[in-house]
């Protein structure tokens, strides 16, 4: 008997706008692994940024908006740990409607990160195809330490048989993305992110996967404007490429 | 208002608001981090040691008290000493007579006042030391500060120390359930030689403390 | 050298260019982690002790009130002599009578922190009060008029070559960079200073509540030497400093050195609980404890941030910090730094002061995964950007860009208008946007002329 997995798509701010093949290659995958697609629409943002910037109250009637929108689904998967954290976790320091914090624990436990989906949701790990390439994998922070999303990655990474993973020096390392925090203290930023390609090149690795399109933001940005020869490339675009979707 | 009254006062308001934090489980209920193991004697000599040999501590053994005068009065003239500080306790006395007679001289810091204690103290090189009980997890000489002189303990750059095999603790735990509520209020605990890594994180042993310490364990 | 929260900005861009401070802050952190993470490997028990250390502290905090007023009781009937200080100033004055009153010229300190918080040294000196700290990073530091730049290791900024200079200058002693030469320098010094001096202070690390004593960890034996040989021993305490019991001082004793250098132990325990000179003939004859509220009280009204005084102060979520090992400890530009001073800089010292505080990080979380109170840093972090920002202490253009997008987000269909113009101009251009400062070494991403909507939709009609 096949379960029909009907899934939400939540395609966060970056995603929509700048890296819009990552979550295209995200619904390819998972329409590949047997889920049903659907956009749910009239989503815009989850309110991170401005959350993260200390703007609270600013952000409520956002949240409710998206606590309405959402929260009669299923399932909703993001291609991005950090916009999951902040409904599943960031929602709760939110002062939101009487009425709507019912659905917002509803929504916390039904909206999952990609990589998370596949392999403890649907139970998929090995997708198989062929990427003969060598690969290292950087933990963006909130998916690993907010989320405690580490392992799924790695093991749908490991599961391209012909695949060459290699561990860079210190994965989980900060990128010094962090949001608002890469304008509002740029050169700061810039250090951290030159460590952290410094770290991806040492790994001789051609290529740095992510799991959130704006560390691969960032990292990229970096590896391009420093003619360094590793690329970026996010785990649904890695898994649709490896199995040619 | 006074300052007691007055901080005391904001204390209780600003507990009015119960914490948000989720219950979580009571200590009770963690009790495996806080056992005392259960170990025999030799495991018990062995970890500790092991584990003075750890934090660059030196570790000798004697099975009777002549045996151990012989050992520390070699170290002591290795030094290059002539004369020792020596503290107070069963564990000294045992040795005492015998460190004279083999020719080296004794200076008992309770015998000096004040001043000429710390003075005379801080001037030898050794300190011939005792300590009633010791961890074995850590190589933790622990001290009460019954009464005793301590500069003994801290002034020389060289301090020996004796132990009983049988004050042997496993733990810190064990230690301050062992020891009498007025004794452990006023305790030294030394693990190891002074130390500093303040330069570059280099380590370097001997800071404003002993640059060597000798534990000697007492068999009988 | 006067730090202020409120320049961290110039700080942090100056921190960036001094390649030797990075150099050495790096080093020393990254030896300070590894040491660590051996000691934490070999303890099965170490995820269990964390959670112990956090519920007997929240124990403690949760019934502040209750738990000093028991430490007063059980430190008098010890003997020792307790006072309360609303604030620095009151502390301060505190300290100075008792040394006024027993005629005191010198004093000898070991680390402490809550000490730099009040800034009691400069205020002794003033009096005329030689004041000496004895830690070697702390007498280093001291000597160069600075603050310490990590919670446990003052001089981790300074290379030897540096410490060499500074003896050569301030002590005319030759110049050497023979750290044990140094260290020896340090020690004679400071030897005779000891065995002179007319009164200790110290910090505490705990106040065991139900004993009635302060617990002082050190390795270099000063702090032995500053309350175990003067006549006169002031213990200066935050209020929070408490744990409950003897029965659970233990999972301190463990916690807290594996956290701060990777040791199982630190060398010495000092453990207080009254005067000794009556019945040993040395040591103090007066034990005084001065408890500091200082804002704590402030602090522990808010039931969220209270949990930032279960902070023992180890200084390993500086180690861990990626921001910290960038730009070590003065670019906070006060005594408590990296992740948990960012915490603090702004409830101690108020929003306007301490308005960039909460944004020195990127929430990375590596502060609360390294925590052996696991104090959820980064969470704090957040709410107290939400206190800046309630205050009125964010800039306006921010406010209004963000007053913009929150409009926009709750109208998708403006919102959508409003993102399908950068894609458009995009287009334009051959590179990306430009991005002020963030994109001077990096390339901001494109703006994609569809996005992933339309896209999305293209795909479902073409797979129908």
């Amino acid at each position: 008997m096949t379960v029909i997995m009907r899934v939400a798509l939540f395609v966060p701010c970056l995603s929509e706008h700048l890296y819009p093949k990552a979550a295209l290659d995200m619904v390819k995958v998972l329409r590949h692994v047997g889920a049903e697609i659907e956009y749910v629409e009239g989503q815009t943002c989850c309110g991170q940024p401005a959350f993260n910037s200390g703007y609270r109250k600013d952000i409520i009637p956002v949240a409710e908006r998206f606590i309405e929108l959402f929260s009669d689904k299923d399932a909703i998967v993001a291609p991005s740990g950090s916009c999951v954290a902040m409904v599943r976790k960031f929602y709760f320091d939110l002062d939101i409607r009487p009425a709507l914090v019912e659905a917002r624990k509803r929504l916390a436990g039904r909206i999952y990160e990609f990589t998370e989906y596949l392999v403890d949701v649907m139970g998929r790990d090995a997708l198989g195809g062929s990427f003969p390439h060598t690969v290292t994998y950087h933990d963006s922070c909130h998916l690993n330490r907010e989320l405690g999303i580490n392992v799924q990655p790695r093991t749908l990474i490991r599961g391209i048989p012909d695949i060459d993973f290699v561990e860079m020096g210190m994965p989980d390392l900060c990128c010094g993305f962090g949001g608002t925090f890469s304008y509002k203290f740029p050169e700061l930023s810039i250090a951290m992110v030159a460590r952290k390609c410094r770290l991806i090149e040492a790994s001789g690795a051609e290529y740095c996967i992510g799991a959130d399109s704006s560390c691969l933001m960032n990292i990229e940005g970096y590896l391009r404007k420093h003619g360094m020869k590793a690329k970026t490339l996010h785990i649904a675009e890695l898994l649709a490429e490896s199995l040619g979707l | 208002m006074d300052a007691r009254q007055q901080i005391l006062d904001s204390i209780r308001r600003a507990l009015e608001t119960p914490s948000h934090l989720p219950d979580e489980a009571a200590p009770e209920t963690l009790s495996e981090a806080i056992a005392i193991p259960e170990l025999g004697l030799e495991e018990k000599i062995r970890l500790f040691r092991d584990e003075m040999k750890a934090v660059s501590g030196e570790y000798i053994e004697a099975a009777s008290a002549a045996e151990a005068a012989e050992k520390i009065a070699a170290l002591v003239r290795e030094a290059p000493a002539a004369e020792a500080s020596i503290s107070s306790g069963p564990l000294v006395d045992a040795v005492s007579s015998a460190l004279s007679a083999g020719g080296i001289r004794l200076v008992k810091p309770e015998t000096l006042e004040g001043d000429a204690r710390k003075n005379a103290v801080a001037k030898i090189l050794v300190g011939i030391v005792e300590a009633p009980c010791a961890v074995a997890d850590t190589a933790t000489l622990a001290i009460p500060l019954d009464g005793r002189s301590m500069q003994a303990y801290f002034l020389p750059e060289i301090v020996i120390a004796l132990v009983s095999a049988k004050s042997l603790v496993a733990n810190h735990f064990e230690l301050f359930k062992r020891m009498p509520p007025e004794e452990r209020k006023n305790l030294l605990l030394i693990t190891g030689p002074s130390r500093t890594a303040d330069i570059e994180k280099i380590l370097i042993l001997g800071a404003h403390g002993p640059r060597r310490l000798v534990a000697c364990l007492m068999r009988d | 050298m006067e730090l202020r929260a409120s320049e961290t900005k110039q700080y942090i861009k100056k921190a960036l260019k001094d390649d030797a401070v990075r150099d050495a802050v790096d080093k020393a952190t990254q030896t300070a982690l590894a040491k660590r993470a051996e000691k934490v490997a070999i303890n099965p028990f170490w995820e269990e002790l964390r959670k112990l250390g956090h519920a007997a502290k929240r124990g403690v905090v949760e019934r502040l009130d209750e738990n000093l007023a028991r430490f007063e009781t059980e430190c008098r009937n010890n003997g020792m002599t307790v006072h309360w200080a609303r604030d620095a100033a009151e502390a301060r004055s505190i300290v100075l009578g008792i040394a006024r009153d027993n005629n005191v010229r010198t004093v000898v300190k070991s680390k402490s922190l809550t000490t730099e918080e009040i800034h009691l040294n400069k205020f002794l000196i003033n009096e005329g009060i030689e004041t000496l700290e004895t830690d070697l990073g702390e007498y280093i530091v001291q000597l160069l008029d600075q603050i310490p730049s990590h919670l446990t290791a003052p001089a981790l900024h300074l290379t030897r070559k540096d410490v060499g200079r500074i003896f050569h200058e301030k002590l005319g002693v030759e110049y050497t960079e023979v750290p044990t030469e140094l260290l020896a320098i340090a020690r004679a010094k400071l030897r005779e200073k000891f065995l002179a001096a007319d009164m200790g202070i110290s910090g505490v690390n705990f106040g065991v509540v139900d004993s009635g004593c302060c617990v002082i960890l050190e390795n270099e034996c000063n702090a032995r030497l500053s309350v175990g040989v003067p006549k006169i021993h002031v213990a200066v305490m935050g209020i929070e400093k408490l744990v409950p019991s003897f029965d659970l001082l233990p999972v301190f004793l463990k916690l807290l050195p594996v956290s701060a250098t990777g040791q199982k132990q630190t060398v010495y325990v000092n453990i207080v609980g009254g005067p000794q000179r009556s019945r040993s003939g040395e040591g103090p004859e007066q034990v005084h404890v001065v408890l500091l509220d200082n804002g704590r009280s402030k602090i522990l009204a808010d039931p969220q941030l209270r949990e930032t005084l279960f902070c023992i102060r180890c200084g390993a979520c500086l180690n861990t910090c990626p921001i910290y090992q960038q730009v070590g400890g003065h670019a906070y530009g006060w005594v408590y730094m990296g992740p948990i001073g960012a915490t603090l800089i702004p409830q101690y010292l108020g929003t306007h002061e301490g308005r960039y505080a909460p944004f020195t990080s990127s929430l990375c979380g590596a502060c609360r995964q390294i925590c052996p109170m696991s104090i959820d840093i980064p969470h704090h972090l957040l709410k107290l950007r939400n206190r800046v920002v309630e205050a009125g202490e964010s800039m306006a253009v921010e406010r209004a860009g963000i007053a913009v997008w929150a409009f926009l987000a709750k109208h998708p269909l403006l919102y959508r208008l409003a993102t399908w113009f950068p894609g458009r101009f995009q287009k334009l251009l051959k590179g990306s946007f430009p991005a002020p400062g963030y994109s001077a070494e990096r390339a901001l991403g494109r703006f994609d002329d569809k996005g992933f909507r339309k896209r999305f939709l293209e795909l479902e009609k073409n797979s129908r």
